[in-house]
């Protein structure tokens, strides 16, 4: 494990060691990854976006300056970069229903629980794919990546007081989505 | 406090995240509001299924094999920039680019014979100047800059589809001018600048710029 700090990595980088940048991907790769794959859940999708925001690291960052932290720097491109292919997208999708349906469809028998709780995962990844985009940012940031609203609102260029707001209406909307598909 | 303000803080309530100062208020306001108990109920209740939701997994050596193909994605933009013939993106910027020079060049000239100042043009500038090497996304989030980046689509798609045209180019320009949307082009390259600060402009750049002014303009 390399243990060189993001800004000696940078350094590193912009002295023609373009190793430093591989160990800047393998240190974020994941992360990175997973904040895309909630705000896009095909994965498909999802790997052409990861790869897009390291290719567009890769080009940018001789120019990094460094006013931010690097890992703000990279989750605002993630984020920009997801909010733009779902944009581009524009169709809703019913990503996880197709899979029940498939699996009803096939004839196999699945336990009641194990019935009801693919049904609740399918209504909150619907409920989450439903949210407007400044609420699903926030909710991915902060419920999944599990960021202090300091960091979110460095990210995101936001208030803390407007974070917590939007945090609190998509909470709030995820239970009542959820809520009403079950009844 | 006011049901609006404490319902910032309930999801910290709840996460752990709300110090013990303002815990205490919020469980006193909490216990003698009815819309704020039915609020924390579904917070609770919202926090409940997603611990309960199967964990997805990314599919198996996804990890040990991205580096190696971000490389190939690189070097397949790398080797598109250096090809000989003119790429499509320098084609495709060339209309909008020399639109903006002669722009630049006419507003200078506007502004000797009208020495008025324009407000929205230096609120603008004033709008992108906070946001250094910021997203678009960044800027266009921004309400005071929203009107004029609306007002931008329809001249940059001009400009866009009269690639190769120098007349209908000029044609155009003459159009903004007396539209009296001199700004117009001037945000298209405010914008191109803004979004890709440290990099040259591809094609998908130009083509993600005028997509992103469109959906602004929604």
């Amino acid at each position: 494990m390399d243990q060189r700090s993001d800004h000696e990595l940078i350094r590193d980088f912009k002295n023609g060691n373009d190793k430093a940048f591989n160990i800047l991907v393998l240190r974020y790769q994941e992360k990175i990854y997973w904040v895309v794959r909630r705000l896009l859940p095909d994965h498909d999708e999802a790997d052409d976006v990861v790869q897009d925001i390291f290719v567009k690291v890769y080009r940018s960052l001789n120019s990094f300056k460094g006013d931010s932290s690097f890992y703000t720097w990279l989750y605002r491109i993630a984020v920009n970069l997801s909010l733009n292919e779902i944009r581009r997208k524009k169709t809703r999708r019913t990503f996880a229903l197709d899979d029940t349906a498939a699996q009803y469809e096939s004839g196999d028998v699945l336990p009641l629980e194990q019935m009801e709780r693919d049904e609740r995962t399918r209504l909150i990844k619907e409920a989450i794919e439903r949210l407007p985009e400044k609420q699903k940012k926030v909710f991915v940031l902060r419920y999944y990546e599990e960021l202090p609203y300091e960091d979110i609102s460095k990210i995101l260029k936001t208030s803390v007081g407007g974070l917590k707001a939007n945090y609190f209406h998509a909470v709030k909307k995820i239970a009542e989505y959820v809520k009403h598909g079950l009844r | 406090m006011d049901c609006d303000k404490i319902q910032e803080l309930l999801v910290g309530l709840r996460d752990g995240t709300l110090p013990q100062e303002e815990r205490q208020s919020v469980e006193q306001h909490v216990s003698t509001c009815v819309r704020c108990t039915n609020d924390l109920a579904l917070i609770d209740e919202a926090f409940e299924l997603l611990r309960d939701v199967d964990e997805e997994e990314a599919p198996t050596h996804y990890f040990t094999n991205l580096l190696p193909r971000i490389y190939e994605r690189i070097e397949k933009r790398r080797g598109r920039d250096l090809g000989f013939a003119a790429p499509v993106w320098l084609q495709r910027l060339l209309a909008p680019v020399s639109a903006c020079a002669v722009l630049v060049l006419m507003f200078g000239m506007y502004k000797l014979f009208n020495p008025v100042s324009d407000p929205s043009q230096s609120h603008l500038m004033e709008i992108v100047s906070e946001f250094p090497g910021e997203e678009i996304e960044g800027v266009a989030e921004s309400e005071s800059v929203s009107s004029v980046l609306a007002r931008a689509v329809e001249p940059s798609q001009r400009l866009m589809e009269s690639v190769g045209n120098p007349t209908m180019v000029s044609r155009d320009i003459e159009r903004v001018l007396v539209d009296d949307q001199l700004d117009h082009g001037h945000a298209l390259s405010i914008f191109l600048a803004a979004e890709h600060p440290f990099e040259d402009i591809t094609d998908e750049d130009v083509d993600s710029v005028i997509k992103k002014l469109n959906d602004t303009s929604l």
